[in-house]
């Protein structure tokens, strides 16, 4: 099944950096958020951090806006979002395309956090890239000598703007996987 | 990360590795493959490409160091500037054989692959009731539907330049030329244009006026 997956970290590296929020929107076969699955949205517990290493991660935690001490918190740790993760693939889902906004960031934290292993049981090797494909639209564009379909950036905040876009909540892992859905739709309808 | 790289001053690679298995930390990696690409998407012949086997003893340590002389010569004084490029995008064998302050300092977070805009290719035509153009999307099958010609034996070197070979043709059969959002995007370019050419005229007869 066709899955929007996104992830905000506390940083770009995967391995350095931990996930703080995750969203899983199941799509149906109009790429429209599916009616009978429910999403999975879950904040998580970073592991590998340590206080002092608040400057060096504030630059992402002022992206995602996200409250690092409420997730401290409140957060799921990791085994516990395994658990509760494992649970909701076996009720809803079979093994998942994730459908991402550059999907080397988000599979590299999602492989990071499950072991490539896990990993592989439950998403298929086949994926959906938005980032790719934007870049893909701006060089045939470049190579026909047609307009830049997306003259400002290729980021998703961007994008949405370009193809007329609102849903808002830029950096919720759970808006934002709204928000690659439905670029990747009106890429396929409107291109 | 640099996030506005102008694609003009982007080296862009298409790389391949080949290894043991899909996990960096158990399986090990065979040979890599850097190929240095014009943005048409053509090989760049004029820069010689990176090539190195490690099933013959050499080690990744080795291999890294060869890897940065090259970088050095092809194009070493930029850095964060290499777009990667492939048939499926995966880093992870890459960060760990460059580490990951060395990846991130050579690498663009911007990546292109073959799969993606094979897999929306076949969703396009799905939503507008065609057959699929591609049944199979491994590399073979992507390569029979172009009438690409893929070696029996091939090695990284030649996988990176078809892949790269299989993405400039996929460019050109994205059927958008046509699209009405295209017009509309380019009347829209060409209006803007108009106006502008306009609103410098008013300005030189105010000049000479003036």
């Amino acid at each position: 099944m066709i899955c929007a997956l996104d992830c905000e970290t506390t940083g770009l590296i995967p391995g350095r950096h931990d996930i703080l929020q995750l969203a899983l929107v199941p799509l149906d076969d109009t790429i429209e958020p599916h009616k009978n699955i429910p999403p999975f949205r879950i904040y998580m517990k970073p592991k590998r951090f340590r206080p002092e290493d608040l400057p060096e991660i504030s630059g992402a935690l002022i992206v995602n806006k996200i409250d690092i001490n409420w997730v401290i918190r409140n957060g799921y740790t990791h085994d516990v979002a395994l658990d509760l993760f494992d649970k909701y693939i076996k009720q809803y889902l079979g093994k998942i395309q994730p459908l991402c906004q550059n999907y080397p960031f988000d599979s590299a934290f999602v492989k990071d956090w499950l072991g490539a292993e896990q990993y592989a049981v439950y998403f298929d090797r086949q994926y959906r890239d938005t980032y790719s494909l934007a870049n893909a639209l701006k060089d045939k564009a470049r190579l026909k000598g047609l307009p830049d379909p997306f003259p400002k950036s290729t980021r998703l905040t961007a994008l949405a703007e370009s193809l007329g876009i609102n849903i808002g909540n830029a950096h919720d892992a759970f808006f934002d996987c709204l928000t690659t859905a439905a670029v990747y739709k009106e890429m396929l309808l409107k291109f | 990360m640099n996030k506005n790289v102008s694609l003009d001053y982007i080296v862009t690679l298409s790389l391949k590795v080949e290894t043991t298995g899909p996990q960096p930390e158990k399986d090990k990696i065979k040979a890599i493959a850097a190929l240095p690409v014009y943005l048409s998407y053509e090989r760049d012949r004029m820069r010689i490409p990176f090539y190195i086997n490690f099933t013959k003893g050499l080690t990744l340590a080795y291999g890294r160091e060869c890897f940065e002389q090259w970088w050095t010569r092809l194009d070493g004084h930029r850095k964060n500037n290499i777009i990667c490029f492939d048939h499926r995008i995966d880093y992870v064998f890459f960060r760990y054989w460059l580490g990951d302050d060395a990846f991130f300092d050579y690498f663009n977070d911007t990546g292109m692959d073959v799969l993606s805009v094979v897999k929306y290719l076949n969703e396009r035509a799905i939503l507008q009731g065609e057959d699929r153009p591609f049944l199979n999307l491994s590399l073979t099958s992507v390569c029979n539907a172009l009438d690409i010609q893929r070696p029996a034996r091939s090695d990284v070197l030649i996988e990176a330049d078809l892949s790269m070979e299989v993405y400039r043709k996929l460019l050109f059969i994205m059927p958008i030329a046509e699209n009405t959002y295209w017009r509309s995007l380019k009347s829209r370019k060409e209006k803007q244009l108009i106006e502008l050419k306009e609103k410098y005229k008013k300005e030189d007869e105010n000049d000479l006026r003036a």
